[in-house]
């Protein structure tokens, strides 16, 4: 996440956060980057986690939109990030 | 200690083969000249290792035979209506060849990880073509390097000084007589090296593309930013792409799959083939997964196609957006699917992953993942490049017979292997039927 927009939140590098859009929300710890020098703007790596806010929709192309998704950002301390195994056990609905 | 060297790196696009390996007591125990990704798969590749045959009893995955397993997955393919085979671009040219038969057998479809890839670049391909060199060539002559939409320094951490920017080629000293151009919407660890850093909006690399190619061609621009790009800038990018002499252009996720997808590289493709009016340019992409190239050659010139090819007619089909796995998965149509070292549970929407933990699933692969949690069978196998040869094919499309430098575990076979079993299996199945 751009530093500024972690200020913004009130919340520290490595807090956790709330990502939603409207494919899904996840928690996710975050990380203050240089890379993202713009406001407004995160990255989260492919994987598990991003899979969950991102939509299954190809349009008609073959691959999802990973990315450019537009979605929210809010603090989550308190809340904890769910564990692959969790993950999987949601998947397969057990 | 036996000393390998010349050994072909298996994990990024880039296929390094100058790697050095020494074993000891059939260990790994130092690799020399891999990037940081390379030494640590060769060093920590048997760690989270799977090392018997799994299959889910009364909820849970429990020890089982390789027979046995075998047989079940024979079972679930047959008696599937429409089985989706994914995978293999971290598989050897081989296995690909033996998954292409099994699913001509079975009247399924095989896909690849392109479908979540490159896809876009293979369909914007189909419309324009491909002007593209080998890395050798790149090497040698390139004294302008753009990177739109990708990350070398990260992903692809000896790309430069093996193939494009900071080495030595036989026209070039190296990165004094080279220009890098990054075009991203991060600041990325390759933005943050390159010559020149062009920051554009998300989800505007269509607009972008096709600003330089009017900026190239000699039309006006009417406005005066294009994807939060100063004209002016863009106009100078356009001279300085049109005034090298040789030019390579690699793109990554970040042109593919933004808004346009398919769209957006056949647009590069056509600046490309704008550009080679006034120098010489090559379009490659950054292919991330070693094989993935060759997965795409082996369906390529064995089916027609490159990735999600459909036998449910008796032959091979081939319609992204329909064929593709994702696409296949969201209409909820396949009823059973076999993985081969690829983990779609973990790198699917959460949607058409859920749906794909509904139907029986197996996996063939080395190590734990999402997906060998979630299946219902799981086959461990050798991992190519290390424990047992085969071909791969580079992003440029050069191929590299890459070595086996350890032994397996004891009664783990290639995926090759345990594919050819399955498709046995499958044939005698299908003649009792």
């Amino acid at each position: 996440m751009n530093p500024e927009d972690i200020s913004f939140l009130s919340i520290k590098s490595g807090d956790n956060v709330k990502v939603t859009t409207r494919y899904g929300s996840v928690i996710l710890k975050s990380s203050s980057s240089n890379q993202l020098n713009k406001r407004g703007l995160i990255y989260i790596p492919y994987g598990p986690y991003s899979n969950r806010v991102v939509g299954d929709d190809s349009n008609s192309s073959g691959t999802p939109t990973f990315k450019g998704v537009q979605g929210s950002v809010e603090s989550a301390i308190g809340e904890s990030v769910k564990t692959l195994e969790e993950l999987v056990a949601d998947l397969r609905g057990v | 200690m036996d000393i390998y060297q010349d050994v072909v790196c298996p994990v990024c696009g880039c296929l390094c083969d100058d790697i050095e390996v020494n074993v000891e007591n059939n260990r790994v125990s130092k690799v020399k000249n891999a990037c940081a990704m390379g030494t640590t798969k060769f060093l920590n590749y048997n760690s989270d290792r799977l090392h018997s045959p799994l299959m889910r009893t009364n909820g849970s995955q429990q020890p089982s035979s390789l027979e046995e397993s075998i047989t079940r997955v024979a079972e679930m393919l047959v008696n599937a209506k429409y089985p989706v085979v994914y995978g293999l671009a971290l598989s050897s040219c081989e296995a690909v060849k033996v998954a292409v038969e099994l699913v001509e057998e079975i009247g399924g479809v095989i896909d690849n990880q392109t479908t979540v890839c490159h896809g876009p670049s293979v369909q914007g391909f189909h419309e324009v073509g491909e002007s593209t060199a080998s890395l050798g060539e790149v090497r040698h002559r390139a004294d302008l390097v753009v990177c739109w939409g990708c990350n070398p320094v990260e992903s692809h951490p000896r790309h430069f000084e093996r193939y494009s920017y900071t080495v030595k080629g036989r026209f070039r000293k190296g990165k004094e007589d080279r220009k890098l151009i990054v075009v991203d919407v991060r600041n990325t660890g390759t933005a943050k090296i390159a010559d020149k850093f062009i920051q554009l909006e998300p989800n505007k690399d269509y607009e972008l593309v096709n600003a330089l190619r009017t900026a190239l061609n000699h039309e006006q621009i009417q406005c005066e930013t294009v994807a939060g790009i100063p004209v002016e800038e863009i106009e100078s990018l356009a001279e300085t792409l049109r005034t090298c002499e040789f030019g390579a252009l690699f793109y990554g996720l970040g042109a593919s799959h933004t808004a346009g997808k398919g769209r957006n590289i056949e647009s590069l493709g056509l600046l490309v083939r704008d550009l080679n009016n006034w120098t010489k340019f090559v379009l490659m992409p950054a292919r991330g997964h070693y094989n993935v190239t060759g997965v795409n050659q082996v369906c390529a010139w064995q089916t027609g196609f490159p990735y999600a090819v459909d036998f449910s007619r008796g032959y091979p089909w081939y319609n992204p957006g329909e064929t593709t796995f994702v696409d296949i998965l969201r209409r909820k149509e396949s009823d059973a699917s076999l993985i081969i070292g690829s983990d779609p549970v973990a790198h699917f929407p959460i949607g058409v992953s859920k749906y794909l933990c509904s139907k029986p699933l197996a996996v063939i692969d080395p190590s734990n993942s999402m997906t060998t949690m979630a299946a219902d069978i799981v086959i461990p196998s050798s991992f190519a490049g290390i424990e047992s040869e085969g071909i791969a094919y580079r992003m440029d499309g050069v191929t590299f017979s890459m070595k086996k430098v350890v032994e397996p575990p004891e009664k783990i076979l290639s995926d090759e292997d345990v594919l050819k079993l399955i498709l046995g299996k499958v044939k005698a199945l299908k003649r009792l039927k």
